[in-house]
């Protein structure tokens, strides 16, 4: 399924710093967890990723480190900031409002549990 | 694009390329080595051909800071060698890319979000300031096509309204050929006119004696042009026949060149030239030491002749209705005065007590008992260049014209470039210019309020004039700042400060005031063989009524010391001292005309003493010596 440009445009910020919460990551491995997690809904292209990730970064919510991997490659890390998990939280619970308010109006199936608990 | 096009273009290997992408440190230590380089580096990261094309594409839309597309090309390169390394084809990974074009735009959109806060500031400046000159650019644009697609409504000509009367008298009754003709047959002067004393005992009066008689037949045309009528000077812009002859005299300048206007066969008021009244100023002087010379021969005919034909004169120069004819007006009249108080003091059996009686009613009667000076030709003025100069939307507003800038050539002669916006690009500027400009209506409320101020102040006798003359402060700040010289243009360079006018007029009446008290003093000594004690004594029949100190509005001060009548006014200082000079010792012992010097000082007006504050400048404690002479 494919989502709506401006759907993804407020999705996308909120999922990229949900990945990022547990454990910093480099700009595949995001592209790729995104589409598995999200069951291909949340695919996004490098040309929507990186400059998610620059904006992002220019806000101060994920900072980065240049690193070379095992691999002997040199990969970019993102990894959240304080001021980047304090907007999980609020974007987190907007997202909330918005599922419940779905739900009231037989949008979307009840109940809620499984999101909340996932927040 | 072919991968080939997108290889490391071959100018790259040059040096000038492997500087320029050299990081400045490296090159203060004296390396060239082009790390800044992304497409050389993408170029060597081994990828496809088809992710090289790929990356390179948008690195170079990008249009980054060099250091930028570096960070970007290594992060787009891990990208796909991570998915290379991953299993995922050339091919499927330029599929999953999204749109190049797309993802450029918003790499440098986000790319610059990360730029420092100095650039931020900058871009911002750079675009307020684009903003502004744009928003300027656009303002200018409406200015000028309202400015040059409307016109000036000429509806008034105030030429012929003011010429309506000097052209109804007939050519036998117009004095002004006869006072041509007397200032082209008088040579040249021997002294300076303005360091010339028209009194006898001077050093250059034997010059002026002589330069008189010599001119003998100019006296005589003076004398007959004064007896006529009207002076009848019809105003105009241009000098014709014989009066362009007085340019060569320097009775008047060159008439100006006419700004370039509409309906120019409607003369422009501000134009006028005004030769009569130098005209009249040298004939005064002529008339005067030859009413001199005629007391010293003791021809009182002749003397009395004189005297008339220049309060004649003055009333001629009243008769042109401009301001500056009143001024004159006045200083004819304090003339005659001057000369009569010193033939009544060195000459006091010259006139017998007709021709006394005769000269107080002539003299009493110039300006028809008033030497107050008129303002309805500034008006007329000012009225004529707004609507020369200004267009007329109907409803009594309107927009400065260009023409505007060249007033002060045509008002002093001087250049154009002396408009305060330059003279070459003058009309460029103005649509620019003009919205700092006031507009016809409010220009002209400022005028009227600044005029109506100032003559109501010039109307008021000394002993009533307030202690600023609120007109004159506003001219002052009209020429503040360049910025409100430019708004209130051409108001601020053409309105005199006028207070100084109201008060000539004074001092010319209360010396007129004072001449007339003398004649009537000399005239009751002749009958009495002595003087009054009191000046009520004159009245009715030598003075209609005791005139006013214009200092305190109180009777004129009269003493007799030596038994010599002596007349003053309590002066600037508002204070009687009994007839007594200030003291100018600070002048120094060899000060030319001391007492002369100390009586001008007790004249001059100043504000009257604010007992709230302490005064600026002490007053000059004396009086102002009205009769006799002081010499």
């Amino acid at each position: 399924m494919r989502v709506e440009r401006e759907l993804m445009r407020g999705a996308g910020p909120v999922a990229v710093l949900k990945l990022l919460e547990r454990r910093e990551m480099y700009g595949y491995e995001l592209i790729e967890a995104l589409s598995k997690r999200s069951d291909g809904v949340l695919a996004m292209g490098q040309s929507t990723l990186y400059p998610m990730l620059y904006n992002l970064e220019a806000k101060g919510f994920i900072e980065s480190t240049e690193r070379t991997a095992p691999s002997g490659r040199e990969r970019k890390y993102y990894r959240l900031t304080r001021s980047g998990r304090t907007q999980l939280a609020e974007q987190t619970g907007q997202w909330l409002a918005i599922v419940r308010a779905m739900q009231s109006l037989g949008i979307l199936p009840g109940p809620t549990a499984g999101w909340e608990a996932a927040s | 694009m072919s991968a080939a096009a997108l290889q490391p273009e071959p100018h790259r290997s040059s040096l000038a390329a492997r500087v320029l992408h050299t990081p400045l440190t490296e090159l203060l230590c004296g390396h060239v080595a082009p790390a800044f380089d992304a497409l050389q580096m993408v170029a060597a990261a081994g990828l496809p051909p088809t992710l090289t094309e790929l990356t390179c594409g948008v690195i170079r839309r990008t249009r980054l800071w060099r250091r930028e597309k570096l960070e970007v090309a290594r992060e787009l390169l891990a990208h796909f060698q991570d998915g290379l390394a991953a299993g995922a084809t050339a091919d499927d990974l330029a599929a999953s890319f999204g749109d190049p074009a797309q993802a450029a735009k918003l790499i440098r959109r986000a790319k610059r979000r990360n730029r420092p806060v100095l650039w931020k500031a900058l871009r911002l400046t750079r675009r307020t300031i684009g903003a502004l000159v744009l928003f300027m650019l656009i303002v200018y644009a409406v200015q000028a096509i309202r400015i040059f697609t409307q016109r000036p409504n000429i509806a008034r000509n105030f030429a012929a309204e003011w010429n309506a009367a000097p052209l109804a008298v007939p050519e036998s009754q117009r004095a002004w050929p006869v006072y041509r003709e007397a200032a082209l047959a008088l040579g040249k002067w021997p002294v300076s006119r303005a360091n010339m004393t028209l009194r006898p005992g001077g050093a250059d009066w034997p010059a002026l004696v002589k330069f008189v008689d010599e001119n003998a037949r100019s006296v005589e045309l003076f004398r007959q042009a004064a007896a006529m009528p009207k002076l009848a000077w019809v105003l105009n812009t241009q000098l014709q026949d014989e009066d362009a002859r007085l340019i060569n005299r320097g009775y008047t300048s060159p008439p100006a060149s006419a700004p370039a206007q509409p309906a120019v066969q409607v003369p422009a008021f501000v134009m006028f030239l005004m030769p009569p009244l130098p005209v009249l100023r040298d004939g005064t002087r002529l008339l005067t030491i030859d009413a001199y010379r005629a007391a010293e021969t003791n021809d009182p005919g002749r003397a009395d002749a004189d005297i008339l034909a220049i309060l004649q004169m003055a009333d001629h120069a009243r008769e042109t209705r401009v301001l500056i004819g009143d001024l004159v007006a006045a200083a004819l009249s304090s003339r005659t005065c001057d000369l009569l108080g010193t033939l009544l003091h060195d000459h006091p059996q010259l006139f017998s007590p007709e021709q006394l009686v005769a000269i107080a009613h002539r003299l009493a009667a110039v300006g028809n008992g008033s030497l107050r000076v008129r303002f309805d030709s500034e008006r007329a003025m000012f009225e004529d260049i707004l609507q020369r100069f200004y267009t007329d939307d109907g409803h009594g507003d309107g927009l400065p014209r260009p023409e505007l800038l060249c007033i002060a050539s045509v008002v002093d002669g001087q250049s154009r470039d002396n408009s305060p916006f330059g003279g070459a690009f003058a009309k460029l500027l103005f649509p620019a210019a003009s919205t700092v400009m006031a507009g016809r209506r409010d220009l002209y409320a400022a005028f009227r309020d600044c005029i109506d101020r100032s003559e109501a102040v010039a109307d008021l006798p000394l002993w009533e004039c307030p202690p600023q003359d609120t007109g004159d402060e506003t001219v002052i700040a009209m020429r503040a700042s360049p910025l409100t010289r430019l708004h209130y243009w051409p108001l601020s360079i053409l309105m005199p400060a006028f207070g100084n006018a109201g008060r000539i007029a004074e001092y010319a009446t209360q010396t007129r005031d004072a001449t007339l008290t003398a004649l009537a003093l000399e005239l009751y000594h002749r009958q009495h063989g002595d003087y009054p004690s009191s000046l009520d004594a004159l009245t009715p029949q030598w003075l209609p009524k005791v005139p006013p100190d214009r200092y305190d509005g109180r009777p004129i001060k009269y003493r007799l010391v030596d038994g010599q009548p002596l007349l003053y006014s309590v002066g600037v200082d508002r204070k009687d001292d009994g007839g007594r000079l200030p003291d100018v010792s600070s002048l120094g012992p060899d000060a030319p005309n001391r007492a002369a010097q100390a009586n001008r000082l007790a004249r001059d007006w100043q504000p009257p003493p604010d007992p709230s504050r302490p005064p600026a400048k002490p007053l000059p404690d004396g009086d102002w010596i009205l009769w006799p002479p002081v010499e």
